[in-house]
């Protein structure tokens, strides 16, 4: 059954990545002050979203891990931060080049930009806290912990912009200047492609570390029950 | 050892799928419309680029005033750019390489996924291994 769910989840994932593609190119118009390069917010930006998925959701799963104490919690606390630094690392990446167009510039220490930049900080701390060999409860206590910490920063990113008037453009929030229809359409189907992929993405990642788990608790009982390690 | 197959046949078809996308991403990039657009002014030192105030359309004379009056300038002293010239950055290169990075970074996410996934495939069926009976464990036995 859940087998059947991910099979349908992937396809419909796989579509809507192909839609979103030919609205960004071939439905989306070439924005007047920018031209061609502003084409990187239709994917920018629903990354950007795609790391706050990753970054709460381990958040999420890690108060639920600390509450519980359950295997199944841990998995997913790990496998959204994994996913939710891959994103960063896209918005990290994709940003500066639209930066060097509209700004002039690589990087410039903006608001949103640095904090943007220390979330992925605290949850790659997080993923490398998590790498140390084989993590014992202390460790994933600890990284539980530095979830919930790492999570606190993403409302500053999000209103960074309207509290220290930054450079980093608003046009989708309350105060911007809107967007074309057609970018709209555009922006919206990239959104709904984006948030198939996090959760697929999240899903694999958490069977895996599943599997994974179960391995490690099947060393840790060949070991108790005294079976030699094959040569 | 079939079912390690199916999901190995499965990893493959996301590989392939993500390939497609970003060949997609790239042909798409590669023939999008042309920046025909003015860009934007900006100030290198770290200030936001305010947009151009340009005309696009003057009257003829407008225009060859303009140009009389470029040419004289021209003539008569060279001047440097105040700021970066953002209108002179071509933006289809950095648009297809804002895609290529963003496909290269979801690529390696996912064959990093399957060789996880390989991996502890692998190290389950160790385990499993190590742990079936085997004929001479009535004598000897685990601890």
């Amino acid at each position: 059954m859940l087998s059947r769910l991910w099979n349908a989840l992937a396809l419909v994932t796989v579509v809507l990545m192909g839609i979103s593609l030919y609205c960004t190119f071939f439905v989306a118009p070439v924005e007047a002050q920018m031209g061609v390069v502003q084409k990187i917010f239709y994917f920018h930006v629903p990354s950007a979203y795609a790391m706050y998925v990753g970054f709460i959701g381990a958040a999420a799963a890690s108060v639920a891990y600390l509450v519980r104490r359950t295997q199944l919690w841990d998995a997913l606390a790990v496998s959204a931060a994994e996913v939710g630094v891959l994103f960063c690392a896209v918005v990290l990446a994709t940003g500066p080049l639209w930066a060097r167009k509209a700004w002039g510039v690589w990087w410039t220490w903006d608001p949103r930009l640095t904090t943007t930049l220390l979330a992925g900080m605290i949850f790659v701390a997080y993923l490398a806290l998590r790498s140390f060999g084989e993590a014992g409860e202390p460790e994933k206590r600890f990284a539980a912990g530095l979830a919930i910490v790492g999570v606190l920063d993403l409302p500053v990113i999000h209103y960074s912009v309207q509290k220290w008037r930054g450079q980093h453009p608003t046009v989708i929030s309350s105060s911007g200047g809107g967007l074309h229809p057609d970018m709209v359409l555009t922006l919206g189907l990239a959104f709904t492609a984006f948030t198939a992929l996090v959760v697929l993405l999240i899903w694999t990642r958490a069977r895996i570390e599943r599997v994974r788990q179960r391995a490690q608790s099947l060393e840790l009982e060949a070991a108790r029950r005294g079976f030699a390690e094959e040569e | 050892m079939r079912n390690i197959r199916d999901r190995a046949r499965r990893g493959g078809a996301v590989v392939l799928a993500a390939a497609i996308f970003a060949s997609m991403g790239a042909w798409g990039a590669a023939h999008a419309q042309p920046d025909g657009a003015s860009g934007t002014s900006g100030d290198a030192a770290g200030g936001v680029a305010a947009p151009r105030a340009e005309a696009p359309h003057g009257t003829a004379s407008a225009r060859n005033g303009g140009e009389e009056s470029a040419a004289e300038s021209r003539s008569q002293a060279f001047r440097a750019v105040k700021g970066s010239r953002t209108k002179d950055i071509p933006g289809g290169p950095l648009l297809v390489a804002a895609y290529g990075v963003a496909w290269v970074l979801l690529l390696l996410f996912v064959l990093r996924l399957g060789r996880l996934h390989t991996m502890t495939v692998r190290e389950l069926d160790r385990l499993e291994r190590r742990m079936r009976p085997t004929a001479g464990d009535d004598e000897r036995g685990p601890d």
